[in-house]
């Protein structure tokens, strides 16, 4: 009897420990899987999906790492970020800034050139007078705006390459970067990605949709274009397939004086037109750029919606570097060359004009 | 030798037991996870066919072939897989109709043929995100 239990047991406990090694390799091999990361950066909330082994979370970290250190370069809210100390040293001196926002603002300038102004990120008067995204916005009088608006002037940004400088000529002067630093951060933080090796990922810059690769699935990736009227109801009226891609929509209906629209109907939204400082009013609702750069499309979004489906569309068949839409007031779509044939409109309602 | 079991021997016994299916469900799901969805045909458990269901694809008619003239014949498409037909006497694989998501099955007894769905469904969501 004794002998017989002794000579199973060991068998058995073999079995077991072959088993669970079984089962272990299973559970903790690095297979790939979902990875996600929500972070409140950039006046936005941002979330990273990545397709990663074990080592997803790390890379993670390593991207919302690099969006804090861009946060810290440009806000305009930490009082000693870059682009602070250049607001506060206009008309003073030049301002020495970190690489990062050199490039972006020599980015911004260049697509000022290339909108003969439409995009100036010298706006910033303007922005504060209306402060449609503080909690006290307010529509300004014409004078006030008049006066504020000749500190509006993109040619008044003094680049210096060598020193790394930044200098804004007239004393109160200022410049948000609003308008560029996320398609800058997100096109960083795919850089991250791929450096890390990831083949797989979405992120969503607070509205600004990036994708890397494909699906998991060997898919596009399928991005709906958001409903313009849908009273802040997350729902879209059409969609793109994207890969390698960035999706960024600019509109009125993100951000503006809701009090006064719902007495008087009028929308003052958040993005501005630097000819007359108030805001955007070219009979569009939305638009949609798509690019390889999220920094491009999140620049030409704004940039189309201020000049209109014509001339704004015109600008992005010049460039050669993104695709778009605009949605007219009246539930039109128009697009750049070639880009109908990439949408699907899912809402009856709105209509692709050829 | 007289074997006589005790009430130790069971209890190890059934501990392995537990094991054993502990193990193979966890591989069983973990193979299930982050997967394409795909059509897993078998018979007798022995072959095995994957058929990956994309969307856009043509439909595929497959004549799975259980060894001695029988037969049973699959259609897959993008919305569905359904046994079409079968040589098998009680037809009730054929009967079962249509199945369209992960974890759905058709059996077919007879002939010891199994078509299951597994994966990840990706038609749950129509769209991955919205720009906005």
């Amino acid at each position: 009897m004794r002998k017989y239990i002794v000579r199973t047991y060991p068998i058995v406990i073999v079995i077991c420990l072959l088993l669970l090694s079984i089962l272990n390799g299973c559970a903790f091999g690095d297979k790939e899987k979902e990875h996600s990361k929500n972070v409140f950066a950039l006046n936005t909330w941002i979330n990273i999906r990545i397709y990663a082994g074990r080592e997803g979370p790390k890379i993670l970290d390593r991207a919302v790492q690099r969006i804090d250190e861009i946060e810290r370069r440009m806000s305009i809210t930490i009082e000693d970020s870059d682009v602070s100390r250049i607001n506060s040293n206009a008309g003073i001196q030049p301002v020495k800034v970190h690489d990062d926002t050199f490039k972006v603002i020599e980015k911004a300038l260049e697509y000022s050139r290339l909108s003969e102004g439409t995009f100036d990120i010298t706006i910033y008067p303007i922005v504060q007078l209306w402060g449609i995204t503080s909690e006290h916005p307010r529509v300004p009088s014409d004078e006030e705006i008049r006066e504020r608006l000749r500190l509006v002037d993109y040619r008044k940004v003094v680049l210096n390459k060598e020193e790394g400088t930044v200098y804004l000529q007239e004393k109160g002067m200022g410049i948000d970067l609003g308008a560029i630093a996320k398609g800058y951060a997100a096109d960083e933080v795919v850089r991250v990605l791929k450096q890390a090796g990831v083949k797989h990922a979405l992120i969503n810059m607070g509205g600004n949709v990036i994708v890397l690769g494909k699906k998991p699935n060997d898919q596009p990736w399928r991005i709906g274009i958001q409903d313009p009227r849908s009273d802040g109801v997350r729902r879209h009226i059409a969609v793109v397939e994207a890969v390698n891609e960035s999706v960024v929509s600019s509109g009125d209906y993100e951000r503006y004086i809701e009090d006064v629209y719902k007495k008087t109907g009028v929308r003052y939204h958040h993005i501005f037109d630097t000819s007359t400082g108030y805001p955007a009013d070219s009979g569009l609702m939305a638009t949609t750029v798509v690019a390889e750069n999220s920094i491009d499309a999140d620049a030409l979004s704004t940039i189309v919606f201020v000049m209109g489906a014509d001339k704004g569309l015109d600008i992005v068949e010049q460039l050669g570097n993104s695709e778009a839409m605009a949605v007219t007031v009246d539930k039109k779509i128009y697009t750049s060359r070639g880009f109908d044939k990439r949408l699907t409109v899912t809402d009856e309602e709105y209509e692709i004009m050829p | 030798m007289k074997i006589s079991i005790k009430i130790g021997d069971i209890f190890v016994y059934a501990f392995a037991v537990v094991l054993i299916i502990i193990s193979l469900t966890g591989m069983y799901l973990m193979g299930l996870n982050n997967d394409k969805r795909s059509v897993v045909i078998e018979v007798d458990k022995s072959d095995s066919y994957s058929i990956e269901i994309r969307e856009g694809m043509e439909p595929v008619e497959l004549r799975v072939d259980a060894g001695g003239g029988r037969y049973n014949t699959v259609v897959i498409t993008y919305e569905e897989v359904r046994i079409e037909e079968a040589n098998c006497p009680d037809q009730l694989c054929v009967k079962t109709g249509a199945i369209r998501s992960p974890g759905q099955a058709i059996v077919c007894l007879p002939h010891k043929v199994t078509v299951t769905i597994t994966g990840v469904d990706e038609r749950q969501s129509d769209i991955d995100d919205i720009a906005h």
